[in-house]
């Protein structure tokens, strides 16, 4: 094979494997850590999977007036419309998608004490009304965990800010609209986009 | 980590298990790839994983990002796979194949198991219609040369990573690539040049090239 051949297969090959992803930042402290630990001690690290470590809110078995009424102090932690209070320093941002142009960004900050501060934003996603309300969920280890509930302002926005716990590793995440009262079988109005 | 790791010859597609491995060293006359993580499963040596870490870091995220499409999930997955080799170190068997090939199938597994384990958004029947996508030996195969092509992209020196960026992830010509560099014409095809060879020479000795 000549070098022109080599030539040509390398530059087929680079072109085949596109261009490699920007490790971010802190991924290196944060995989130096998972690995060594603090000292770098002969120990299986820390970074198993934990599960339901979110608080998870079993509507089903709560009244439907119960339920109302968690939704309803669910939807208190709308903190307002076009963002709100502190700035959040995000880690990472993952984009989520609806029907009718509804959009959300969830900002994941940096851990810190064993949780990581999220930040979630909507638009253009009409109040659930009555009796309903919007739920997040993240698939943890192929089961269904439930990162917060809120609602939506008239115009179709909300913020909420919360945390979930820095060890988790979760594989998907999506929002849902839920009945109060009526379990946690909802319909997906919000997923990756 | 899969028990299988250490008793089978790592799960990468066949083509790689034939050429043994290349001893990459370091510019400083460091340690190969193969000789880190033998002291990494040996010593517990932090410093032999951090430049493991360093010269594999971009493709093991790479990897995992094209199996995942998922940036957080990513994030984790790729820590995730580094912890495993930390702890599967030891499982390493330098004459079952090359050290690349081992890291690229502890991160290709952690990546498949995570997306495994996602819930699927959308319920409903498989279409009775024949899947003309890549069967999964071409995609494993894919994957695999992709990441020893950015392992090896990520080993050149940096003025000829430069410009073989720009060239061939940016898509830039090569008086595009002068004009953004302030180098004379010459010498970004001089570069590109000794950086193709180099890859060349890399790939072939990773068994990605013939």
């Amino acid at each position: 094979m000549s070098a022109n051949d080599d030539f040509d297969r390398v530059e087929q090959l680079l072109r085949a494997a596109h261009a490699p992803v920007a490790v971010p930042s802190g991924l290196e402290a944060v995989a130096r850590e998972a690995a060594l630990g603090g000292a770098g001690a002969d120990r299986r690290p820390d970074v198993t999977i934990v599960r339901r470590h979110i608080p998870r809110v079993r509507l089903a078995r709560l009244s439907a007036g119960v339920a109302v009424m968690a939704a309803a102090a669910a939807a208190a932690l709308v903190i307002g419309v076009g963002g709100n209070g502190s700035p959040f320093d995000a880690q990472q941002t993952l984009a989520l998608a609806g029907p009718a142009g509804a959009s959300a960004t969830v900002d994941f900050g940096f851990a810190d004490q064993g949780t990581r501060p999220m930040l979630v934003e909507v638009h253009n996603l009409r109040p659930a009304g009555p009796g309903w309300y919007y739920e997040m969920w993240f698939n943890v280890s192929g089961e269904k965990v439930s990162a917060v509930t809120f609602n939506t302002s008239s115009s179709g926005d909300a913020t909420v800010r919360t945390a979930i716990s820095a060890g988790m590793h979760w594989g998907a995440c999506w929002v849902t609209k839920e009945k109060a009262g009526a379990g946690d079988a909802g319909t997906v109005v919000l997923r990756p986009a | 980590m899969s028990p299988e790791m250490t008793t089978a010859a790592y799960a990468v597609p066949r083509p790689f298990q034939i050429r043994s491995s290349t001893l990459r060293r370091m510019e400083s006359g460091g340690l190969s790839d193969e000789e880190l993580l033998e002291q990494v499963a040996t010593e517990r040596d932090s410093e032999a994983f951090e430049v493991l870490y360093r010269r594999y870091s971009r493709a093991i995220y790479s990897l995992v990002q094209r199996v995942l499409r998922d940036h957080h999930a990513a994030d984790d997955v790729s820590q995730e796979a580094f912890a495993a080799v930390w702890r599967a170190a030891r499982g390493y068997r330098r004459e079952r194949g090359a050290a690349s090939a081992w890291l690229f199938a502890i991160a290709r597994n952690a990546a498949v198991d995570a997306a495994r384990a996602r819930v699927p958004l959308v319920v409903g029947e498989a279409p009775d219609v024949p899947d003309h996508g890549p069967l999964p030996e071409a995609t494993a195969i894919a994957e695999m040369e992709a990441f020893e092509v950015h392992v090896a992209v990520d080993s050149l020196p940096e003025r000829e990573r430069d410009v073989i960026e720009l060239a061939y992830y940016s898509g830039l010509s090569q008086s595009e690539i002068s004009d953004r560099l302030g180098l004379p014409l010459g010498t970004v095809k001089t570069r590109t040049r000794t950086a193709l060879a180099r890859l060349a020479g890399v790939l072939q000795d990773r068994g990605v090239m013939r």
